[in-house]
Order: C-alpha cells, then structure tokens, then sequence
C-alpha cells in the first residue's frame, strides 16, 4: 500500500479509535453551564490540521463557526478531542497536534498553549484554580498516563501512569476516576487517583475498553465500555475473543451490575440528565438512554440516528447529537428535547463529537 | 521499412510537440535516439493534448524525479505530501487515481490503490516523456479519466559508444550520482543507467500553528532511492526488432507526520520494484504486429514503530498486449488488439485470501486522413475483469483545418476506472473494503483550436467532463469505513497554451504560457454522501493555474527562469470558507553551461528552487520547502561518428 493509502487507512485505524467519543460536559454543576450555550468540538480530518471550535448561542440560537481562528489567527490544530469549560476559560484538547489549547471563553482568545510534556492528550478535568488533569494516550497509544496541570503557570507538573488510553475522566470529591479506553490496544480497567496526593489509590476491573464515566443521582458509578473486537489472521472477526459493549454500575467500590449489549459494535458518549436520573449512550444504531433502577440492557434505541457523539445540556436537558456524514465536509449537531424530538439542526465544523457548555 | 518506421515515430511525436522547444539549441549533447519497437496505439486521437517534455527539459531535471518535474514545471495540478511524499498528478480537475503513468506504453500503477507516486519516477533514466491530458486516452484503459504520463525509453543506432554521469548536491542534504553507457551499431544498440539519490530532506518551513510563528526543521522525512535500467534493441531482420528492457528500484522513504503533530512520526516505507518488458515488432509491407509481455513487480513493507504496526504488500501484474496495426490504403489506417493482465497480490489486510484479477481487453480503432483539410479517428475498447464486463470504452475525434495556420479540433470518449484491490478487499483497522463496487465512468468532450504561424505556437481548449460512480471511502453504518461509489462530478473549463521562440544570432529566446480553469463540482451525491457537497468545487482542487516559463540560450549558456501560480483550494468537500489553502507563486531559476571539447562535453548547471522564499503548502500539514539550491556538473562523451 502507497504511502496516500496508509495515511488513509491510518487515519481510519485512528478514527475507529477515536469512534467512541464521549462528549464531554462541563463539571463546574452550580453554575448552570450550558445556560448561555455552548461551544461544538469539530475534530476535523486527520492529518489536515482542520479542526475547529463552533458556539451555539442560546440567545439567538444561531451556531457561529470557527470560533477560534477567529479570534486568534491561526489554526487550532489536528484533531480536537474535547474541550472543557472550567473557572470561565476553555480547555480544548487537541490530540492530534498533542497539545491543549486555553481560552478566554468570553472573547475565545488564546490565554496559553500547554504543549511540553503533553503527547496524545484526550480530555480535561478542573479540579482546583490551581490543578487540572489532562488523560493522555501516549505517543504510542498504550503507555497512557494522566498529566497533573499547573494551572496558574499552563504547564505539566506531574505524569501518573495509568493503564492503555486513559479516555473521559470524573472527578468526585478528591477522587478522580479515568476509564482506560485501551488506546490502540486493550484495556478494561477504572484507575482511582487522588487529585491531593496525585497517587492511583485504586482500580475497578469493568468491560472491555471503558471510555466514559458518569455518577447517578444515587451516587452509582456508571462505566461505558466498548467492547472489543478481536480479528483472525484472516481479519474476519474472532467472534468467540470479542466481547460486546457493556455498562458498569460500581456501588461502594464494587461492581454491582454489568449490562450486556447484545451486538458487537462500540458503546459509549456515557452522559446524563441534568437530574442525573437518566443515562444517555450511543449504541449501534443511535442514541439509548436507561434509568438508575435498569437491570437490563435497552432492547431499542431512543431516537435511531448515526451521531458520531452526543452531550447533554445540564441547563435544560436537551440533548445535543452531533452528526459526521465524513471527515472532510463540515457536520451538524440536532438539539433533541428529552423525548427525543428535534428541535433544530445548526451546521457546524468537520467531525463534530462533542460539547462544552458555558 | 524498419527505419521508415522509427523516422514516422519521431516525426509523430514531434508533430505533437505543441511546447518543443523547435530550433532551440540544447546546452547539453543530445543524441537523436529512438524506440524501435514503439506501440501506435497513442496515435490514433487525432490533435490530443499532447506536450513533449523535450530533451532539453529532461535533462535539466536529471537529477530530480517526476514529482519534482511537475512541482517545478507547472504541468498540470499536482497532490502532493510536500517533497519525497506521495505525488499524484491531477488533471482537468479529476482525482489523484485518474491519471495513468505507462513506462514504454505499460501501466505501471499500482493494483492496490490505483496511485502512481512519482516521486518513486527518477527522471535521468528515460530519454523521454510525455504527457497527455483529458479524456481522449480511452485506449489505455483504466485509469486513465484525466489522462495519462509517457516515460519512454530509446537508444542510439550509431555504431560507437557513449557514456554520461552527473553529480549533484544540494540543499537539505540532497546527493545524486548517476552513470549510463550507451553502445551500438545500425542493428543493435543497449544501455545501462544506474541512479542514486539519498536527501535528508530536512528543510526548514514556518509553522504558522504556533504562537508566534515558527521557523521549525522538517523532521523524519529522509528518503533514499536506488534504480537500475537496462535495455537492449535490435534490429533482427530487415523487417523485425525486438527489445527487452529492464528497471529494478529499491527506496526507502520516511514518512512524516503532519506539521500540526507535535512529534515527527515513526513510520517508514521501503519499495522494492522489478519492471520487465519485452517487445517485438514485425512490419510487413501494409501491416505492423506489436507485441509486449511485462512482469511488474513490487514489495511494499510499510512500518510504523510508534503504532507497533507493520503492513508487508505484495502485488505482481504479468502484461501480454497484441496490436495489429494496418495501412488499408493512403488515407486510411486501422488498428485491433487485445491486452491481457493478472493482477495477483498479497497483502496483510487482505487476510489469507490472497486476490487475484484477470483481465482483457480487446481494442479497435480508425483513422482516416482524408484530406489536408481533415481527419478523423475512432476507437472502441471493451475489457473483461473476470469475466465480467466493463463499461464499453469509444472515442471519436476529428481535426479540421482553416488555413495552414489555423485549425479546429475535437474529441468526445467515454471512460472508465477500476475499483482497486484495497478498495475490493481491505479489511482491518474498522475498515473493510466493498467487493459490489462499480467502475468509475467518465465522459469527456473538448474541443480545441489550434494557431501556428512563424515562431508563435498557440492552443486553446474547452472542455467538459462527468465522472459517474466516484469510488470514496466513507463512513458505513455507525463504526466502520467502506468504499462506495458515492457521487457523480463535472468538470469543465479551459486550457490555454502558448509558445513563442525567437533567434537573435547566437541567441535564442523561449517562452511557454499555459492557463487552465477547471471547475470541478460535485453534481449528484448518492447513499451515505453528504448532500452538502452538491455543486461545491472538489476538495483540494484548484479553479485557476498557471505558469510562465522563459528560456536564454547563448553560445552553450542557457538561463531558465519558470514561475506557477496554484489558485487557492478548498481543504473540505462543502467549500466552507474556514478550510482554505491559500494560492501561491513558485519562481525558480537554472542556469548552465555548456563545454565541449572533442568527444567531450561538460555540463554545469545551478538551479535556485522558489527564489522568493515562499511558505505554502499544496495539502496542509505538508508544506514545501523555501529558497533551496542544487549544483550539478554532468560528463558526457561519445564516440560516434556523427556524435
């Protein structure tokens, strides 16, 4: 294969990886983000250095793109993996380009560039003024580490090996829960650190390849995990090593029930209600959704649409599907109401996956 | 008659030669060699598009390889990874896999994903080349949509030998050497060239990414390139001549990431190529046989360190053609055939199953020349894969003369293109190929006008093209990618060339001008496209080129000064206005000169690439170099007696 057609084929090894993207809400519960609106991750294609950041007003409900090369004149990288809203500035993740890029979210200007230390960095935590983390694959996609984040000086001050493509993040109190998504490889565990001592005190065993977490309104854990899928020599899939998606509830340390897809196909975009009653997830075919009470896995979908991620509002609950047609033409997102009819389709950037809200 | 033959040749090819460089004095020798054993099949489209990269040319591009011609010579739009990365070329608007490359009328695109790099084309070991856009090539096949690139190989039958090496260096740690020796008599003639070229290609570029913008050191971009070409043709009988030609390459290329990465990528590809050919031609009092049998072979083992992955690909294309090519009478000629090729490969993602494709084609064509005032020509081809059938491929075209100076002409074909194997077979990565897959098909009409008067050479040319069933890979279901035939395109625009040559005594002045606006638009998008894309020009695909070129020869020196201008280009499918690549103008200037003593010559040429230091990129995250240099001394001698 010509180098064109592995660059091709790479990027599509990538963005089967990259498929179960969670987006990611803003932690900052108290100050109603989303209210104002919120911003849209565009990954972009990759290798084309296109990725982008929109702004949904909620005011005008009208979508404004490319926010940030706006504003600041430059590109904002290749694969933007999330972004996070934290103490009014925006963390965007750029994964691609290794790199986090930091802005004002009231004007969208570049505060800093954390770029040392940081190699395939995927999502953003606040925990203080002063600390963030950032979960980060590695350079090879399976040493995964968490970057501990001055945030006064924008810079790596610690890195804390984790396991294989530490993914999506949670922070309870001073505990801060990573799901090794496995990366380019495999994994299926839940690290436990202590954003104080900046130590892994534990380790859940969930699914194969969690990639998202989310905590109900009962204090459960919830784990999304993609499932893995394990080819023979010949490339045809090894049904009898693959596993399907699952979803973990973890109940005082342990895991108390797992919720079995019955197909093979990723599982994830874990996200909730503003109540945190309700889970939202892809599956297969759209977005499924389950209540805390759920002992079995949802036999259909709740809307049936191929969103390529989804983001819950947590200021009115609306649910935000974001949709690919490709990676080289720009995408859309579809606010759906919380009985999934559709309330309107904005065009945005190419690969949107995810949200931030303000 | 065997002589009659080849002077036809020559004379053919030099009535194509639309941009010849005619009474130009070259500042190198260039010895007036020939094929003997060349197929007609080119010949029967009356007036194509047909420019000749002339000798001269050739030679000052010795010492770069195809992708470097077309970078600094404007030829056409290219698609380009930046220097010693993937380069296709890109006509009339169509894709990167829509142009054919035949080495001595063999197809030597790669089975697999229908590219032909060239950057993988060293340049110093075919003594000439051509190319031929738009859609009037249907009689090459596959392939050829946007048209098709001619790297021929011919020898000297003078009784004597010659000998030529160059050596080069230049910027960004760039080396060539190369060697060839030429013998031969009135009945036989061979030669042999090696070439070598090694570049750490580690130019520096300004990363507009950064804050501020950086002048930062392209990293892991090394390339080496190894190439032997052999060949011998003779003459056996007065009515028979064979050849038999060789060229095995071996190169290694280090592949960048992305400019938007932060580290510079682990990846590496090596190619090993063997390209074998044998050639006979009889001519009978009325009628010529052709044919040509070819093996071509190439290994390709892509590693990537930091992704632990590793694709080992082989592929092998065994090629019999047959053409039968009779004189009915004065004015009308015919020609039929078949072209036969297995295609068989092994590749990891293929899984065990290790695909292979037979495929023939028969071909017919006509050319009737009339009169001075007109000609016409058709032809029809039709290929089995399989078994199965293809889109019938025919072609018409026709010339009319106004005056001696002015003429008309016009082409009208339909064509077509393969699914390649990856696009049949991969699987692996979330990615799996689609063996349902249809051929692309593709019509095409132009029609051109034609001024010649005293030392002006002028064409202009509109044209208008429909690419049906696009092959893309695209999202397939919710979690895997999948080729599919996606979407129907339509090109049109116009081409413009003119040259004008002049003698002032010892000195002579060429110039060449060319212009093409191509809109490019998506006209229909089927399943699982994106309904955006309708009536939006191609991603990457500029409306507006051209370039200048302007030549001074004096007394065996000769300056050289050529600029191109690559309108500005949309980096996704739906023309936002936030993906855009900026147009930019590339200057660069040779100069050589010329010393001859006896049997000797010496060559010394300087070459400025992109005098004015301009930062741009053909595709982002893969920018060009600035202001880079190269010196090169070349050696020729011969002995021929009318050397």
């Amino acid at each position: 294969m010509a180098k064109l057609s592995k660059v091709f084929f790479l990027r599509y090894l990538a963005i089967s990886f990259l498929f179960l993207v969670a987006c990611n809400d803003d932690d900052n519960i108290g100050n109603k983000p989303g209210t104002e609106g919120f911003y849209v991750v565009n990954e972009g294609g990759f290798g084309n250095g296109n990725s982008s950041i929109s702004f949904f007003d909620k005011q005008t409900n009208q979508v404004v793109n490319d926010v940030f090369k706006f504003v600041n004149y430059r590109s904002l990288g290749d694969q933007s993996q999330s972004m996070t809203v934290f103490n009014d500035k925006g963390y965007i993740v750029v994964q691609g380009s290794g790199k986090v890029e930091v802005i004002n979210t009231t004007d969208n200007k570049s505060i800093a560039t954390i770029e040392d230390g940081i190699e395939s960095p995927r999502y953003f935590v606040g925990a203080s003024n002063s600390k963030g983390f950032v979960s980060d694959w590695g350079i090879d996609g399976v040493s995964g580490t968490v970057k501990v984040l001055d945030l006064n000086t924008n810079t790596v001050v610690k890195s804390i090996p984790v396991g294989k493509g530490p993914n999506r993040m949670m922070l309870n109190d001073d505990l801060l829960y990573v799901a090794n998504g496995g990366g380019y490889d495999y994994d299926n565990t839940v690290v436990v650190i202590n954003i104080n001592s900046e130590d892994v005190v534990f380790t859940y065993t969930v699914g194969d390849n969690p990639n998202s977490i989310q905590m109900d309104n009962t204090g459960a854990i919830w784990v999304a995990s993609s499932g893995r899928t394990v080819y023979n020599e010949d490339y045809s899939v090894n049904e009898e090593e693959s596993t399907t998606g699952s979803l973990s509830k973890i109940v005082g340390g342990a895991e108390v029930l797992r919720l079995t897809a019955p197909e093979l196909g990723g599982l994830g975009s874990l996200d909730r209600s503003p109540d945190s009653k309700t889970l939202y997830f892809l599956y297969l075919d759209g977005i499924y959704t389950i209540t805390m009470s759920a002992t079995q896995f949802p036999t259909k979908a709740f809307v049936t649409k191929p969103y390529y991620g989804i983001a819950v509002n947590p200021s009115d609950g609306m649910i935000i599907g974001c949709l690919a047609p490709n990676f080289s033409s720009a995408g859309s997102i579809e606010i759906l109401d919380e009985n999934g009819v559709s309330q309107g389709n904005y065009t945005v950037g190419i690969g949107p996956n995810g949200c931030a809200f303000k | 008659m065997i002589r009659h033959t080849a002077i036809v040749v020559n004379v053919l090819l030099l009535l194509y030669n639309i941009s010849s460089a005619q009474g130009r004095k070259d500042s190198t020798i260039v010895l007036q060699s020939v094929t003997i054993t060349q197929s007609q099949l080119r010949t029967f489209v009356v007036e194509p598009n047909y420019l000749l990269l002339d000798s001269s040319t050739l030679s000052l591009s010795r010492t770069g390889t195809l992708a470097d011609l077309f970078r600094k010579q404007g030829y056409g739009h290219i698609r380009s990874y930046g220097p010693g990365g993937l380069t296709a070329p890109a006509f009339r608007g169509s894709g990167s896999s829509h142009t054919s490359v035949l080495w001595n009328g063999i197809n030597i695109g790669s089975p697999l994903n229908g590219q032909n790099d060239m950057s993988l084309i060293p340049m110093s070991i075919f003594q000439t080349a051509s190319l031929q856009s738009g859609g009037n090539s249907s009689l090459s096949g596959s392939g050829a949509i946007g048209g098709y690139i001619n790297l021929d190989n011919t020898v000297n039958f003078q009784r004597g030998i010659s000998a030529s090496s160059s050596i080069a260096m230049g910027s960004f740690g760039t080396r060539f050497i190369d060697a060839s020796v030429t013998a031969g008599s009135e009945r036989i003639a061979g030669s042999v060239h090696a070439v070598s070229s090694i570049s750490d290609n580690n130019y520096k570029y300004l990363n507009s990414d950064k804050i501020p913008a950086t002048l930062q050191r392209r990293e892991h971009s090394k390339f080496e390139m190894h190439s032997l070409l052999s060949q011998v043709q003779a003459r056996l009988t007065h009515r028979d001549a064979i050849s038999i030609r060789s060229w095995i390459q071996n190169s290694t290329y280090l592949i960048p990431n992305p400019t938007s990465f932060t580290y510079p990528g682990e990846a590496d590809e090596s190619n090993e190529i063997g390209r074998y050919m044998f050639e006979w031609k009889h001519n009978a009092s009325s009628m010529t046989i052709h044919t040509s049998t070819a093996l071509l072979t190439q290994r390709l083992l892509y590693n990537d360190r930091a992704k632990f992955e590793v694709s080992n690909n082989t592929f092998n294309s065994f090629v019999q053609n047959l053409e039968v090519n009779g004189q009915i009478n004065p004015t009308i000629q015919m020609i039929g055939g078949a072209h036969y090729n297995l295609e068989t490969s092994r590749v990891d993602q293929f899984g065990t199953d290790n695909p292979k494709r037979n495929r023939i084609a028969f071909f017919y064509g006509a050319k009737f020349e009339h009169s001075w005032r007109y000609n016409f020509a058709f032809t029809l081809r039709e290929e089995l894969v399989d078994g199965n059938t293809t889109p019938i491929a025919p072609s018409v075209s026709g010339l009319f003369r106004i005056d001696s100076s002015f003429h008309l002409s016009a082409k009208a074909t339909r064509n077509y293109r393969l699914p390649t194997l990856n696009d049949l077979y991969w699987l692996g990565g979330g990615t799996k190929g689609n063996p349902d897959l249809k051929p692309e098909v593709g019509w095409s009409e132009e029609i051109s006008a034609t001024y010649r008067r005293g030392n002006f050479d002028s064409r202009i040319t509109a044209f208008n093209s429909i690419i049906d069933d696009w092959i893309i890979w695209n999202p397939s279901g919710s979690y895997s990618y999948s080729p599919q035939n996606i979407k129907k395109v339509w090109s049109r625009g116009i081409e413009f060339q003119g040259t004008y040559h002049r003698s002032f005594g010892r000195a002579s002045l060429h110039t060449i001008a060319r212009y093409s606006m191509s809109v490019s638009t998506n006209k229909r998008i089927y399943s699982n496209g994106n309904p955006n894309e309708i009536d939006k020009q191609l991603i990457l695909t500029p409306r507006d080129e051209f370039s200048l070129l302007g030549e001074l020869t004096f007394n065996g020196f000769a300056l050289r000064v050529d600029g191109s201008y690559t309108g500005r280009q949309f980096n996704d499918t739906d023309n936002s206005p936030y993906n855009i690549v900026p147009a930019y103008f590339i200057t660069n200037a040779w100069a050589s000169k010329n010393f001859e003593l006896h049997r000797f010559s010496v060559v010394l040429m300087f070459e400025v690439g992109n005098i004015f230091n301009i930062n741009y990129v053909a595709r982002p995250g893969y920018p060009n170099p600035g202001s880079n240099f190269k010196i090169a001394l070349t050696l020729n001698f011969n002995n021929y007696k009318h050397g």
